[in-house]
């Protein structure tokens, strides 16, 4: 009876042991799977926001209210008229919610001459708002950046109508 | 209790663990085998939504590329999704695109030509440039490899134009639209073609309760469609039914004509008169503020015009008179006051809806004009 008893007891002792060890194995499985999750998702939103900004790049290099158009023949590549550009400023400010803020969401778009000037122009600014856990709301900090080399052609300048070119950055950064 | 019962008692014991032990496994096996089925269902039905949501981002992508570089022909296979019906609606000024009852987007900015219903293996995009007089934005229009555009009428002008575009695009690119141009339409081959439309260029092969032609009276009333040009500048859009074309509704074209003139093949592409307007719409949106950058706001001289005649105010400007003249000293006709004209009907035209659009046509004419010339006269050009 009594070796009876001992052996029942370790056969408890048994399953208990291994179902402790399939539990620790559940939560290994699980802690590893959030982590992953968690770094799988930070990596998505990196490249979402990386597609992000090199989609709103291309959109602004080609936008017909900045390019160097030529009259009936195909505009100018990778250049922006800088006559437009210092309107559409104001044209980008005016109509934000009405219209650009559903082409450009919360981004900052800045044309910036490097030769032979060092003049720049923000063209669209919306950074986006984050509420901190007091209710605070900050400028979110997690953004990404994309630089374009162009050109900036000013028609009223330059000898013979052909305008001034001068070199530029198109520099885009898409917050999240 | 003897020896005897006992071991009586422990071998019914046995049977009964033996059992037990059975069912038990049984039971697992049954239950370990649901969870890998269920798992191999979930995961079919994950990878089929993940590639719904792919085509759509892709679809997205491609929309976001046709507003970037003009005249570009791009296809998307869509081969796993051959059982389900792509939907492109235009309504109140928003587009939706997507597969039909599951995931679909909208874009309240560019403008989608397309049938209302795909269903294909792969879809066929091309983005065409309007002007007006000034480049606006990229139209998108939007097919697939199993619908067919038959185009009757070859003493249209418009014919040549259309042959000689869709013949370039053929030779840049072999995913282009299934387009036909045939001398009449009895002799219609319909083949395996999931939607036919007929584009009849002159206005006369297509009527209201006139007769569908014999070759296509067979197929299912959705699955035929016409659309016919009156004078160039309507387009009337047809259903059929049964053996009859009935009128679903027309529209005015605004165009200047150029080439490609994107506004009219856009027309050929869109599903009725309706679905064309609630496009074109969003054209006009976007050109009251390319408005702003050429001239400023409405009432006041400004953006890049107000630039050109500062630059004309300095004595040293060149060709400084004549450029004067066309910029804003003519009486009749100058591109201050024409641009001030466009503004205000461009205006207009959002207020009012698309019947009144065509208001701009005339100054927008007027406007390419007097580009050309302040080109001609080696002046700064407006655009």
């Amino acid at each position: 009876m009594k070796y009876k008893t001992k052996k029942a007891q370790m056969r408890m002792m048994e399953t208990i042991g291994v179902m402790f060890i399939f539990f620790v194995l559940i939560l290994f499985g699980i802690i590893f799977y959030t982590k992953y999750s968690e770094v799988a998702f930070q990596e998505k939103q990196a490249e979402k926001m990386g597609k992000k900004a090199v989609e709103i790049t291309s959109k602004t290099i080609f936008l017909p209210e900045l390019i160097c158009s030529r009259g009936e023949a195909e505009p100018e590549l990778y250049c922006l008229d800088l006559l437009k550009v210092k309107q559409a400023q104001k044209t980008f400010k005016n109509n934000f919610g009405d219209y650009y803020f559903d082409l450009f969401p919360f981004t900052k778009i800045t044309v910036s001459e490097i030769y032979p000037g060092n003049e720049s122009w923000v063209l669209y600014n919306k950074p986006k708002k984050v509420k901190l856990a007091n209710g605070t709301l900050v400028g979110s900090k997690q953004k990404e950046s994309t630089h374009f080399l162009l050109t900036l052609k000013d028609s009223v300048k330059g000898k013979e109508k052909q305008g001034e070119y001068k070199f530029g950055m198109l520099t885009v950064e898409v917050f999240s | 209790m003897s020896s005897k019962q006992n071991l009586f008692q422990l071998s019914k014991s046995a049977q009964v663990q033996v059992a037990f032990n059975w069912v038990y496994i049984l039971i697992a096996g049954a239950v370990i085998l649901m969870f890998f089925v269920g798992i191999v269902v979930k995961q079919k039905s994950a990878a089929e939504e993940d590639l719904q949501r792919d085509v759509v981002d892709v679809l997205e992508s491609i929309l976001i590329g046709a507003s970037v570089s003009e005249k570009t022909m791009s296809s998307i296979k869509t081969s796993g999704l051959s059982n389900y019906v792509f939907e492109f609606k235009c309504e109140e000024g928003i587009s939706n695109f997507g597969i039909k009852g599951r995931n679909s987007k909208s874009t309240k900015l560019q403008p989608i030509f397309a049938p209302k219903n795909i269903q294909t293996t792969k879809l066929l995009l091309w983005s065409l440039p309007y002007h007006f007089p000034y480049k606006i934005m990229d139209l998108l229009i939007v097919s697939s490899s199993n619908n067919k555009y038959f185009v009757v009428g070859s003493s249209s002008p418009f014919w040549n134009r259309l042959e000689k575009a869709i013949k370039s695009e053929k030779k840049t690119s072999q995913n282009f639209f299934n387009v036909e141009f045939v001398k009449d339409l009895t002799t219609l081959v319909p083949g395996k073609t999931n939607q036919i439309r007929i584009v009849d260029l002159v206005g006369t092969y297509i009527q209201d309760k006139g007769l569908v032609p014999t070759p296509l009276i067979k197929l299912a009333d959705s699955q035929v469609t016409a659309v016919s040009f009156v004078g160039g500048i309507t387009a009337t859009y047809y259903q059929k039914k049964g053996r009859f074309w009935e009128k679903i509704d027309t529209t005015k074209i605004i165009s200047l004509g150029d080439q490609p003139d994107s506004a009219k093949f856009a027309a050929i592409f869109s599903e009725n008169g309706k679905s064309y307007q609630c496009n074109m719409m969003k054209v006009f949106r976007r050109m009251q503020y390319l408005n702003e950058i050429y001239g400023g706001t409405t009432g006041s001289v400004g953006g890049k015009l107000k630039e050109i005649l500062s630059y004309y105010q300095k004595p040293t400007a060149e060709n400084k008179n004549e450029c004067q003249l066309i910029l804003h000293k003519q009486k009749t006709t100058n591109i201050q006051n024409i641009l001030q004209r466009i503004k205000g009907a461009t205006s207009t035209c959002i207020v009012s809806g698309y019947s009144t659009c065509s208001d701009v046509l005339k100054p927008a004419q007027e406007l390419k004009r007097l580009n050309k010339e302040l080109q001609s006269k080696s002046c700064i050009q407006l655009y």
